[in-house]
């Protein structure tokens, strides 16, 4: 009799032992898919923003190449107050370039800062040259805006608007702002702001220029 | 035998006269005929300003009348008609006579015996002319800012100087108006936040005096902006735009030779979050830890199962 009741407890014991392996291999099947699924994901994430960071590239050297051409052939005038004006090239308008040059960076600006916009080069988010408070706001993609933490105190920036007028600006300081921080952002009393989100998008990394005069330029 | 021999001498001497009379009867025509000119004469166009020459202006000559057998004036060919005299003219007579028959030249659009353009030296010769009364015409230059505008010349071939020498080629020095110039650019303004419901283009009339000028389309595609060149500087000019666009006022401003006309519209409330200017790239890393992470544990699991 106790014989037959060790061999079935030993059996139960033996089932249960099983059952437990049985659950751990499933579990580790699981975890291994899923970490294969992440793995997987972040590979496409990476690609997915290595080719977006290319076609960003190429839409803004597209766009420059145009702008420029305009911007050579047009005529110079007095700069007057007042919004800047615009040109539309593609079927998207533009309000300049902006040129930093330690960073050898050469690009178009466009006239609105909206999401479409910014997709393909830097938007004017606010104000205007001529009243000496232009906002510009670029994605941190490597061929935009991405670098301006490269940029140092005194380094020169320069604004050309479409009528071939150019503003000569040096870094003056850097900030980071929080995303809601428009105000912040917009009545600084600097004459030109250039901002991106930082890394992780969670707030907006801002380089505020003051007007530079000839002698001041690096 | 005397008398034989006075009539052979009487005979020679009639012979003589003969001979003579006849020699002047063919020699007569040459002296009493001698052939009049009507053809070779030339004119040359002469546009000068101080010791500037003027080149590349465009002359046309026209052969508008010749002298009757009365001596007096005619209008001739397409110029016959028209009802202008020429004969008892003073200088300032000459010149309005030149201005008319410009004017009818223009009118009917005459077409010109001859026309070219000014050389490198300012000069412009026509040749081979016949004998009349020749209207010179010049068109207007553009040179250095500043736009000339000659006056027609009337000039006769041949004419004769003051010692009365006759002169088979003419100097046409042309007089002219220089007027100066200018541009005016008008650029056009949006102060309207990007509005999605923005006209395509709009209509803006360059004013002159007050009355108008020209009226041009601005749009996108031109920079929303155009130069008008040549303008004269004795007038007043200025630009409005025809039909400001509902929903937006109006300003101009003006400095030096641009003109700006601002529209303001409906500006969209200031946003209360900045753009949102981030990359993706921040989601890589740990979605590829998580994953690393994941598989480790993985791996360990099997490992006891085993």
């Amino acid at each position: 009799m106790c014989d037959n009741e060790a061999t079935e407890h030993s059996r139960a014991h033996r089932g249960d032992k099983r059952r437990d392996e049985r659950c751990r291999a499933r579990r580790g099947f699981i975890s291994g898919a899923l970490g294969c699924i992440l793995l997987a994901a972040a590979l496409a994430l990476a690609i997915y923003c290595a080719w977006d960071e290319t076609r960003a590239g190429s839409d803004s050297s597209r766009a420059l190449d145009s702008l420029g051409a305009a911007i050579a052939g047009g005529s110079s005038t007095s700069p007057l107050a007042g919004p800047l004006p615009e040109l539309e090239i593609d079927g998207t308008s533009y309000v300049g370039i902006i040129e930093l040059p330690t960073l050898g960076l050469r690009l178009p600006v466009g006239a609105t800062a909206d999401d479409a916009a910014l997709a393909h080069s830097p938007g004017r988010y606010t104000g205007s040259a001529y009243d000496g408070n232009l906002v510009i706001a670029g994605h941190s993609y490597r061929s935009h805006f991405g670098r301006l933490t490269s940029l140092q105190p005194g380094d020169l920036v320069v604004f050309t608007d479409i009528l071939g007028n150019s503003f000569r600006y040096e870094v003056a300081m850097t900030e980071v702002l929080g995303p809601t921080d428009v105000s912040g952002m917009t009545e600084s009393g600097y004459p030109l702001t250039l901002f991106t989100c930082t890394w992780d998008s969670s707030r907006r990394f801002t380089v505020r220029c003051s007007s530079a005069s000839p002698e001041s330029i690096v | 035998m005397l008398e034989a021999l006075s009539q052979r001498t009487h005979l020679r001497r009639l012979v003589c006269v003969l001979a003579t009379l006849s020699l002047l009867l063919c020699m007569a025509p040459r002296f009493a005929f001698a052939e009049e000119r009507t053809s070779g004469y030339a004119i040359e166009a002469s546009a000068q300003d101080g010791s500037a020459a003027l080149s590349g202006v465009d002359i046309s000559l026209y052969r508008v009348g010749e002298l009757s057998p009365s001596g007096s004036w005619k209008l001739t060919g397409s110029f016959a008609d028209y009802p202008v005299d020429l004969n008892g003219l003073d200088a300032s007579g000459w010149g309005a006579a030149a201005q008319t028959l410009a004017a009818y030249v223009s009118a009917d659009a005459v077409p010109a015996l001859a026309a070219g353009a000014t050389d490198a030296r300012g000069l412009l010769r026509f040749e081979d002319l016949e004998h009349g009364l020749y209207l010179v015409c010049a068109g207007e230059l553009d040179y250095h800012d500043a736009r000339y505008r000659f006056s027609p010349i009337l000039t006769a071939l041949p004419s004769v100087d003051d010692s009365g020498t006759e002169l088979s080629e003419m100097r046409c020095d042309l007089k002219f108006e220089r007027v100066e110039l200018t541009n005016l650019t008008v650029v056009k303004r949006w102060d309207d936040g990007g509005a999605a419901n923005r006209p395509r283009q709009i209509s803006v009339q360059l004013l002159c005096d007050g009355e108008v000028a020209d009226t041009i389309q601005l749009d996108a595609a031109a920079g929303w902006q155009h130069t008008w060149t040549g303008l004269s500087l004795g007038h007043s000019w200025q630009v409005v735009e025809a039909n400001v666009p509902d929903g937006y006022t109006v300003t101009i401003e003006r400095s030096g030779g641009t003109v700006a006309i601002i529209n303001t519209g409906d500006i969209t409330p200031p946003e209360k979050r900045l753009p949102q200017t981030g990359t993706l790239w921040h989601l890589v890393p740990p979605l590829a830890f998580a994953g690393m992470a994941l598989l480790i544990v993985s791996a360990y699991r099997r490992r006891r199962v085993r």
